[in-house]
């Protein structure tokens, strides 16, 4: 059940609440409490379908059914499909950077700021079972090879801002904010013609320090990064962002990319990309034509 | 170190993602239950017929995007209704098509015949996906009217391609109808009694409402009189998340019998007769073709912008009757409100004439002949207005309003004699007035 929370801010009321582990808050360009009540409860009821369906942490989803499914082929829905169809999309954009199978490695990873780097040889079991050119996926069927998981949490909580975005977008006409911790998506100008203003988090005082604001009249925003899981061996740091290709950090990776783009699912997949790339993380962003802040 | 080949992932990253948002086939609202559309229409036109007709559509949300459609419809007609017969310089009568009355016209005046009817129909409707890129529907119908019964079935593939951005539709159907007017089907071309041939029934000269009866007693004696296959195969794209194209083409052919049992052509004096020229000789039951086959060309443009959502189309006719015809149609929904929208809307519709329509004749008609309107080059415009009221999420209250106009050629160049003086294609014009509402439960 959702608890909900309401505020009123200067003219405009934020509707509160938890969902996949972070806060959440959806804001409306409206000075009725009835309006935001009825939209932070679309939020938060979807919010929480989407993470009970797709976190790998529960045991009644599909997600741990296709994770434990032990090479048998699994019959998937219609959307866990699409999810799979666009994972599958972001493997070939990213050529194979992006790996929704690339999990497993935690098993190697624990990036708790000490100096225990995994073996080489851990690493390289681990190996064995990641990469998604080993995984059958026919929609609707999907076959792993035995040890193998897939992860969709790179792209789940994006994708449940867009979701809710469009579900609010069909209740009113009022411009709105959602916000998924920190991922969010904007539906428009404000009715007084003002942008919404989004503060810039500093990755190295989550929630404390800005260091930016953007203005935005429409669309997606999300960051990837976490400046404070690394580890830290030799004077080398080694952040939380592996390459699923030879299941070590990616080199060089900014510590935060925080992206623009016409939906949350994109900015998110472009931030991650972002990372991927390491040390080429600007010149890639920079093909891509999109507006970002890198740290 | 600067990457300078970095190539651009953007186009193709957006459109997987609008794949992945489509909410085309994505319930957004997995509920299962009714949703239901309950309305009724009056139709009415100036001085000829007016129509009431309850419809009520529901769907059945059956789980896992399979559905059950069903749509009941009722209509009561009554009023007067064009024959085909010419006007003639003098009062004429004419018998009911039963032959048990007659009616009389006055000089000048478009010979109408009085009659009243009631028309119900069933539809039932399955509609399920066969995997994640195809989707089968099935359907069914029955309707029947006092003097009209039919019978039919239709089934449709989907298939979605190109990450569900395209969708394919192929259909077939056929319907097979049975025709059985009061007083039975006329002889095509043979003379209609009491218009200036020896009259076969005496009539006791009032104006009586042809149509008592109900709605099944055309299906007693039920035959297959006219068979009607269609075939269509259609594409539909999407552009945007917001924007769709759609671009159907369908073939169509009925064989039977095709000809308006109810319907007259007017063999007049020609221009050697005098004054007399172009006053009715006598009038025979029109006569048309056993086969029609016709072809239709649809397209339609869909543009959602914030709210408010324009839609576009336009339909292209074409037959082997040589009628073509051209309708465009324009809506606007603008949102008023959370709660309140106005949908305005326009269309405009014209035809050319069958190659064996004409408004009367000179000779005793012996080919196939037919002087209904229907058939006839017309056009005509519809102007109205949509507003709806939300209740809810889900639900609505809505009230459409349209005023639709008809004109043909008035006083076409080959007219006879004293045909020339009259009105031989007076306008039509119609009012729609439909209260409806959109409940899901």
């Amino acid at each position: 059940m959702c608890e909900l929370t309401f505020e009123q801010r200067q003219d405009f009321w934020a509707g509160l609440f938890e969902a996949m582990a972070c806060p959440c808050e959806v804001l409306v360009d409206a000075a009725d409490r009835d309006l935001i009540q009825r939209l932070a409860r679309i939020a938060c009821d979807e919010a929480r379908r989407i993470e009970h369906k797709f976190s790998r942490y529960r045991p009644d989803n599909i997600i741990h059914t296709i994770n434990n499914s032990h090479g048998r082929p699994v019959r998937v829905d219609e959307e866990t499909a699409r999810l799979l169809d666009y994972a599958a999309e972001c493997h070939r954009l990213s050529a194979g950077k992006f790996d929704i199978t690339s999990g497993v490695l935690r098993a190697a990873w624990r990036f708790d700021g000490s100096d225990r780097l995994p073996t080489p040889q851990q690493v390289s079991e681990l190996l064995t079972r990641v990469g998604w050119d080993k995984v059958q996926w026919h929609t609707p069927v999907i076959q792993l090879q035995p040890g193998m998981e897939i992860d969709l949490g790179g792209i789940g909580k994006e994708y449940a801002v867009d979701r809710i975005a469009q579900l609010l977008r069909a209740a009113t006409r009022h411009s709105f904010v959602v916000n998924l911790g920190g991922d969010l998506y904007v539906s428009g100008r404000r009715a007084d013609g003002n942008t919404w203003i989004i503060g810039i988090d500093d990755p190295a005082a989550t929630g404390e320090k800005s260091i930016g604001e953007i203005s935005i009249a429409q669309g997606g925003v999300a960051t990837s990064g976490d400046a404070r899981r690394f580890l830290l061996r030799d004077g080398v740091r080694y952040g939380h962002i592996l390459d699923p290709r030879n299941g070590w950090p990616v080199p060089d990776a900014p510590r935060s990319v925080t992206v623009i783009a016409p939906t949350c699912t994109e900015a998110g997949m472009y931030s991650t990309f972002a990372m991927l790339e390491g040390a080429g993380a600007r010149a890639f962003l920079d093909a891509q034509g999109v507006t970002y802040w890198c740290v | 170190m600067q990457l300078r080949n970095t190539p651009s992932i953007a186009q193709a990253l957006s459109l997987a993602t609008c794949a992945l948002l489509s909410d085309k086939a994505l319930a957004l609202n997995p509920v299962a239950g009714w949703q239901t559309d309950a309305a009724v229409l009056f139709y009415s036109e100036k001085d000829r017929v007016d129509v009431i007709e309850p419809t009520l559509i529901a769907r059945r949300d059956l789980g896992d995007d399979e559905y059950l459609n069903l749509q009941l419809v009722y209509d009561s007609l009554s009023g007067a209704t064009p024959t085909g017969a010419a006007p003639a310089s003098h009062a004429q009568t004419f018998s009911t098509p039963s032959g048990n009355s007659s009616y009389s016209v006055a000089a000048g005046e478009q010979p109408r015949r009085k009659f009243s009817d009631v028309r119900g129909s069933l539809s039932l409707g399955w509609d399920k996906p066969l995997d994640r890129l195809t989707r089968l529907q099935l359907g069914a119908h029955i309707s029947g009217e006092t003097d009209y019964a039919s019978l039919g079935i239709n089934g449709s593939g989907l298939f979605d391609f190109n990450n569900k951005n395209t969708t394919l539709t192929l259909s077939l159907g056929f319907d097979g109808d049975h025709v059985a007017p009061k007083g039975g089907k006329p002889t095509p071309l043979s003379c209609a009694p009491g218009t200036g041939c020896a009259s076969t029934s005496g009539g006791n000269g009032g104006e009586e409402e042809e149509g008592e009866g109900n709605i099944f007693q055309a299906f007693s004696g039920y035959t297959m009189d006219k068979k009607i296959g269609s075939a269509l195969v259609g594409v539909t794209q999407l552009l945007s998340p917001k924007a769709l194209v759609q671009l159907n083409y369908s073939y169509t052919r009925a064989q039977g019998y095709l000809t308006d049992p109810y319907k007259m052509v007017t063999r007049v004096y020609g221009e050697t007769a005098g004054a007399s020229a172009g006053d009715p000789i006598a009038s025979y039951f029109e006569s048309r073709p056993s086969s029609h086959s016709w072809n239709t060309l649809f397209s339609k443009f869909a543009w959602g912008f914030a709210h408010d959502t324009l839609q576009a189309s336009y339909r292209y006719f074409w037959d082997d009757w040589q009628i073509h015809s051209h309708t465009a149609e324009l809506s606007y929904q603008l949102m008023l409100s959370d709660a309140i929208y106005l949908r305005p809307y326009a269309r405009y519709y014209r035809q050319t004439a069958a190659d064996f329509y004409r408004h009367s004749t000179t000779e005793r008609p012996l080919d196939y002949i037919s002087a209904d309107q229907r058939l006839g080059a017309f056009h005509d415009n519809t102007l109205g207005v949509r507003a709806a009221y939300g209740l809810g999420a889900n639900n609505e209250i809505y009230l459409r309003i349209a005023r639709f106009v008809q004109r043909g050629d008035s006083h076409p160049g080959d007219a006879i004699g004293v045909q020339r003086n009259f009105d031989l294609f007076p306008e039509l014009q119609a009012v729609y007035t439909q209260l409806g509402i959109n409940y899901q439960f």
